[in-house]
């Protein structure tokens, strides 16, 4: 089959047109996914500077702090739970995309307890809060992402037994700047 | 070559092909690359938009940590809207416009327009600990109280708390002349004249002398309410509980209803924290002075929860006040410890 010179010259020419646009997309592809990494980055920076302050403020939260010393007060944690459960909408304003932990550090905490949750049927036992070793307050994570942490040391306040003790402030963020 | 004699010559209608082709494709990639910018451009100026409301809500973090004033720079202009619960960047109408919802209990004019703003915080506790206060202001936003001749010590008192940062001014109502001001108030964009006793100026004569926005706030000390006049004509009727909620008041004006209104809510969610707290606390007690007096407590953390009467608030914090000290002494659980 014999082409004619004109109909190779259209193939040369859609030929050209073709390479060009691939090159022009491919650009365009490269260029995008830079500007979304760039922006995932930016995202996560951001996440890990707001979990960072979070920990400064969760310690000056009336909610869960002493009102007079720099503690945080342990008899309120069961309590801020069930107003979590009526509130919800209310507190993740405050906290966003987060878990939020306190572990009890010093006195250390048996190996059988250390990762077992303080929760009320806990709390009723006599020996609270010796039975377990971690209170989680909060925890929104929809989407189910992976999480990275940031955690500070903390003073935790027993009014039950009036002691204080050594804890763990621990801030799990989903790397979203999406408050909710 | 012209167009007309490519289209005469027979057989060369290939020509013609290349052409639209060339057209067509051309226009697809234009429209592609003209799509492609303002895509980015939007984008740009969306995270641009937003980037100031988080660095703000941020800082605002910070500074809420503890008790203190300082200025934020915002290396730019920016026009900031403060609504209940809102943080807004830019012009309702505009593009440009972004919002952030904020937990923050935020006493601000309406708007600050400008690169700086100036922040100071303080603790509201009626008795215990309940949020803490953010107060906002500008250079163009300025307060100007009007003394009573019997009650000048209290008002400085008052304008002595205020970080000297937002240079609230105090005059005498005797010698109060709105024409003195005239020149400062010019560049102003809202002036705000708080009266502690009966006003000598209406809102509408200090705003046709001016202006610009003036609202007017009638404070009464001695019972705490105050009556607030904003240049349209509205008149709000207000209490304020506690000295940090009549600062509020003062920085607000007209947003102040709403915001106490989150104030209040705080304060609700607190108490049920403590009512709860007080019930766990009496299952840990064996000594039955302690449980009465436990249970007295939770009684009325329960009853106060959602009151909504300034005078309620006060009988509260004065009963409150008093249970906690009659707790400590018996040697029970502190509940506002």
């Amino acid at each position: 089959m014999k082409f004619k010179k004109s109909q190779i010259h259209i193939s040369e020419t859609m030929l050209v047109l073709f390479v060009v646009i691939v090159i022009i997309m491919l650009v365009v592809v490269l260029y995008f996914r830079i500007t979304v990494e760039n922006n995932k980055n930016l995202e996560n920076d951001i996440s890990e500077r707001e979990a960072t302050i979070m920990l400064a403020k969760v310690l000056s939260l009336d909610e869960i702090s002493c009102n007079n010393d720099f503690c945080v007060d342990a008899g309120k944690f069961i309590p801020f739970k069930r107003a979590l459960g009526d509130n919800f909408d209310y507190f993740r304003k405050i906290f966003g995309r987060k878990k939020i932990t306190f572990r009890r550090v010093y006195p250390e905490p048996d190996f059988t307890v250390k990762d077992i949750e303080c929760d009320i049927s806990k709390y009723i036992q006599e020996i609270y809060p010796f039975n377990c070793g971690k209170w989680i307050i909060y925890e929104n994570n929809p989407e189910g992402e992976m999480g990275t942490k940031v955690s500070s040391v903390v003073s935790l306040y027993f009014p039950e037994i009036d002691k204080y003790m050594v804890g763990r402030l621990e801030i799990e963020h989903y790397g979203s700047i999406k408050k909710y | 070559m012209k167009f007309s004699r490519i289209y005469r010559k027979k057989g060369d209608t290939s020509i013609l092909f290349n052409w639209i082709f060339a057209i067509i494709a051309g226009a697809v990639i234009l429209m592609f690359f003209v799509k492609f910018s303002f895509v980015s451009i939007s984008g740009n100026k969306m995270l641009e938009g937003n980037r100031i409301l988080v660095f703000l809500d941020d800082k605002l973090d910070a500074f809420g940590v503890g008790e203190g004033s300082d200025t934020i720079n915002l290396n730019d202009d920016f026009k900031i809207g403060f609504s209940c619960g809102v943080i807004s960047s830019g012009e309702t109408a505009n593009n440009n416009f972004y919002e952030r919802s904020t937990d923050k209990v935020l006493f601000s004019p309406q708007i600050l327009k400008g690169d700086e703003i100036k922040v100071w915080t303080k603790k509201w506790e009626f008795p215990y600990g309940i949020a803490t206060f953010f107060y906002l202001g500008n250079p163009k936003n300025r307060i100007l109280f009007v003394a009573e001749s019997y009650n000048v010590d209290e008002v400085l008192s008052i304008a002595d708390n205020i970080p000297p940062i937002f240079k609230v001014q105090v005059t005498d109502k005797q010698k109060f002349d709105p024409g003195l001001f005239l020149s400062q108030v010019k560049g102003y964009d809202k002036f705000t004249v708080v009266y502690f006793g009966t006003p000598s100026f209406t809102v509408n004569q200090l705003k046709s002398l001016y202006g610009v926005n003036v609202e007017v706030i009638i404070i009464d000390l001695e019972n705490n309410t105050a009556k607030i006049y904003d240049s349209f004509g509205n008149v709000y009727d207000e209490f304020y509980i506690g000295d940090e909620m009549m600062y509020g008041l003062i920085f607000s004006g007209s947003g102040y209803s709403c915001i106490k209104e989150r104030a209040i809510q705080r304060y609700q969610v607190i108490d049920s924290i403590y009512s709860d707290k007080v019930t766990r606390l009496m299952g840990k007690t064996k000594d039955q002075t302690c449980i009465d007096m436990l249970n007295e407590a939770r009684k009325m953390l329960d009853n106060y929860r959602y009151i909504n009467e300034k005078d309620d608030f006060y009988d509260m914090f004065d009963r409150i006040k008093k249970q906690n000290e009659d707790l400590e002494k018996k040697g029970c659980s502190g509940v506002y410890l």
